[in-house]
This record gives structure tokens, sequence and C-alpha cells, in this order.
């Protein structure tokens, strides 16, 4: 591994920890497997320290290795479980009526964001919450930029409706 | 997809309020918004404030279990050293003062891996897995449990007299005991067949505190305090000893420490 970018990931991973957390809460909706996830993406990091450009956005390309391994979980996960491999996209109905069973998501804007569907919510957090450009967002999704575009519009215009009808 | 005129016009407005259209198109949105009323009221439902939003994510910041997502930094670190430069010691020293956070019920906010070069100028190889190892260890502790922990003095003299044994020095409870700390778990941990003794202390003033000796010649003389956030450590070496104080406590308090640790037990 590179000498110099294994220093500047342990060096800055302590300030990064909340936020890859809150990616990890937006992703699995429960605190104990985002801090899981978290530790499980400074392990990966840091071996493949030396697939990381020091100079480049550090945190960008640890979201990636998050929600990489958030998704072999989900895929490990629904093939123990006997659901096959579903395409994101397709879940949202599930989603949308599941209960959200910790309190850690009170308020309305809160708990409106974490009742829809994984893929929107996401992007939604990528986008809005930690500033990335649509371009930026796609290449941590691993999607076009249409998709994040079209995911954008229906969270935005879902969230709106609620608004609207005081839900 | 393209973007271009016979887009949805839904995700034509987001990308309009998000500044991510190109100009041409952005002329073109303008232009259908001034032309129709329906579609500037949809805008004006869709400006919902993402100010909102992010203000709501950046609360959920502060309920971050900052204590345990350092302690699992300090894991993944004692995981995966840097390979072939001795200064992945820093990192290890990161993990044992981080896992040492995770005791000390988050007193002081975030370890930052200290610049290399800096610690443990004098530490060997075995130093710095040695350290990684009593890291390790310390992670076996949460976050509020070392001031609760029970203990059987019968059980403590015992392990203070087998420990002693080992390290041919008096380890009974009046030369163990220091004022303000009490002595909670007195341990032997193994390491790459060295034997280590490590005494665990709680403290009402400050946070809990850790001694460890070895009995292995070799180390540096002497030892200097090392200090960040609130978590200081000293590392020397005394005879055919080696000892290492770690704790949450002021610098003074550790180099007093280590002063008393070595008047007592220096050969």
């Amino acid at each position: 591994m590179t000498a110099r970018s294994y220093d500047v990931i342990a060096g800055e991973l302590p300030a990064l920890l909340p936020r890859l957390w809150r990616y990890g809460l937006v992703l699995a909706r429960d605190p104990v497997a985002a801090e899981d996830l978290v530790q499980a993406t400074c392990v990966r990091a840091l071996e493949r320290s030396s697939q990381f450009t020091a100079g480049t956005r550090l945190d960008r390309w640890l979201f990636s290795i998050l929600r990489s391994i958030w998704l072999n979980q989900l895929r490990a996960q629904r093939i123990r479980t006997g659901q096959g491999l579903v395409d994101p996209e397709n879940v949202l109905v599930t989603d949308g009526v599941e209960e959200i069973e910790t309190n850690i998501f009170a308020g309305q804007v809160l708990e409106r964001v974490m009742a829809l569907p994984e893929t929107q919510r996401e992007t939604l957090l990528l986008v809005y919450v930690e500033g990335l450009t649509y371009q930026e967002a796609a290449d941590v999704l691993n999607v076009p930029i249409g998709t994040v575009m079209s995911r954008l519009a229906s969270a935005r215009m879902k969230l709106s409706a609620l608004a609207g009808s005081g839900a | 997809m393209v973007l271009g005129p016979n887009t949805d016009i839904e995700v034509l407005l987001v990308a309009y309020l998000d500044d991510e259209l190109d100009p041409e198109l952005r002329r073109e949105v303008e232009r259908r918004l001034n032309a129709d009323d329906k579609l500037r009221t949809r805008l004006a439902v869709l400006a919902e404030d993402t100010d909102k939003l992010r203000n709501a994510f950046d609360t959920l910041l502060d309920e971050a279990p900052r204590a345990r997502l350092d302690a699992g930094l300090a894991m993944a670190l004692v995981r995966t050293p840097k390979r072939r430069d001795h200064r992945y010691r820093n990192a290890i020293l990161a993990a044992a003062a981080s896992l040492l956070l995770l005791i000390c019920g988050g007193v002081a906010g975030y370890f930052i891996a200290k610049a290399p070069g800096e610690l443990f100028e004098e530490a060997d190889a075995f130093e710095e897995e040695w350290i990684a190892a009593v890291a390790g260890q310390l992670q076996l502790y949460s976050a509020d449990s070392v001031a609760a922990i029970d203990v059987n003095d019968g059980d403590q003299q015992a392990a203070l007299t087998r420990l002693g044994e080992m390290l041919k020095l008096d380890l009974s409870p009046s030369n163990v005991t220091f004022e303000g700390l009490t002595l909670k778990r007195a341990e032997l941990l193994h390491f790459q067949g060295q034997k280590i003794a490590e005494l665990l202390y709680a403290s009402e003033k400050h946070g809990p505190v850790a001694l460890c000796i070895a009995m292995r010649p070799g180390g540096e003389g002497e030892g200097e305090v090392e200090s960040k956030d609130g978590l200081n450590l000293m590392y020397w070496a005394s005879g055919p000893r080696r000892f290492l104080l770690i704790g949450a406590a002021p610098e003074e308090r550790i180099e007093e420490l280590a002063d008393a640790v070595n008047e007592r037990f220096s050969s």
C-alpha cells in the first residue's frame, strides 16, 4: 500500500466518521447497522489505500465504499432469505409503508425522507445534504445521471405533496 | 438520458432549481415558466426548501455515536496496519488512544493521528505491536464499564501476586495504589510469546488509566509525555522492563504517575 495514501486516509478518517455514519443510517435505517458499516468501510479503505489518489475527494471515495459494502450485505441477506436479487428501483412500495422502528428519525422532515425508497433517500442525501453535483452523485451511485435526476424529481414531488397535505 | 426539451417537466424543474441545466435548456425552461401559470405554481411547490432538508440531516450528525465510531476506526487501524514503514506506529498509537476513549465515555472528542515521526521515536517493532495488542484488549471495555467494575479483593490480590512473580516486582496492593486511582483490573496479556501485565485504574477526577509492564529488555530509557485531545501517554524502559502509561488524564498527572511508577519499580 502506498505509504502516503494510507497516512492521508488514516489522518482524515476521524473527522469523516459522523458523515459516513449518517450515510449508513440513511441506507440501513438503523444506527447500530450504520456503525458496523462505518467500521467495515474503514477497514476496506485502509486495505485499498493504494487505490486512492491523494489530492482527490476522500469523502466521495468513502461513500462509494460504504455503499458497496451495504449492497453486498443486502444481496447476501436476500439470497439467504430466498428473495433473490431484486432491482432496488422496484422495492419502492414495500419500503414506503415500512414502519420506521427507531426514534432517531423524529421530526417531520426526517420521517418523510426516511419513508422514501432507499434509492431516493440516498440520492437526496448525497445531492442536498452532502452537496454532490448530479454527476458526482451518479458516479458514487453508479447510475446514469438521468437516473439521479428522476430520483430527485420523484423524491421532491413526494416530499412537497406530503408537506402540502400536512402529512 | 440526454436532457432535452422533451424531458419530463418535473425532472427539468428540479434540475433548474438545482442549477444543473446548461444555459440553453435553462432559457427554454424559463420561457415555459413565463408562459404557463400552472407550471410556475408547480415550481413553487417543488421549491420545498432544501435548507430544511439539510438542517434536518445536519442534526443527525449530532446523534453520531462518536466514541464508538472512533473505537471502530481504531480497530480497523489495528487490523490493517501499514506494512514496511515504521511510521504506522502512529496509526497504532491512534488505535490505542482512540480505544481508550471508548472507556472514557467520550471524554475528549476525536483522536487525530499525529504526524509521522513524532511519536515513539525510539520504539522498536515489538513495541508497536505490543501497543496494538493493548489497544485490542482495551476495546473489550465498554464506555461506562470501568468505574462500575466490581473488585473482588481476594482475586485481585492473587492476580497481583502472580503478575509480581512474573515481573519480579513487588506488586503488593500498597505498591500499586496511587492517589486518586482505584485499581479495577490486574490482568496478564500474552503477545508474541511475551507476557505483559496490565493494571487498569478508574479515577474520580479524570478518565481511566492503564499501566502496562513487560519483562523484556532493550527498550529506550527516557520517555516523554505525548498528548492529544485530552489523552496522554508515556512510554519508557527501565532495566529489564518496559512500561506504558496511558490515560485520559492531564499531562502533569501522567508525568506524576509515571514518576511514581518509576520510583517504585525502577531497577
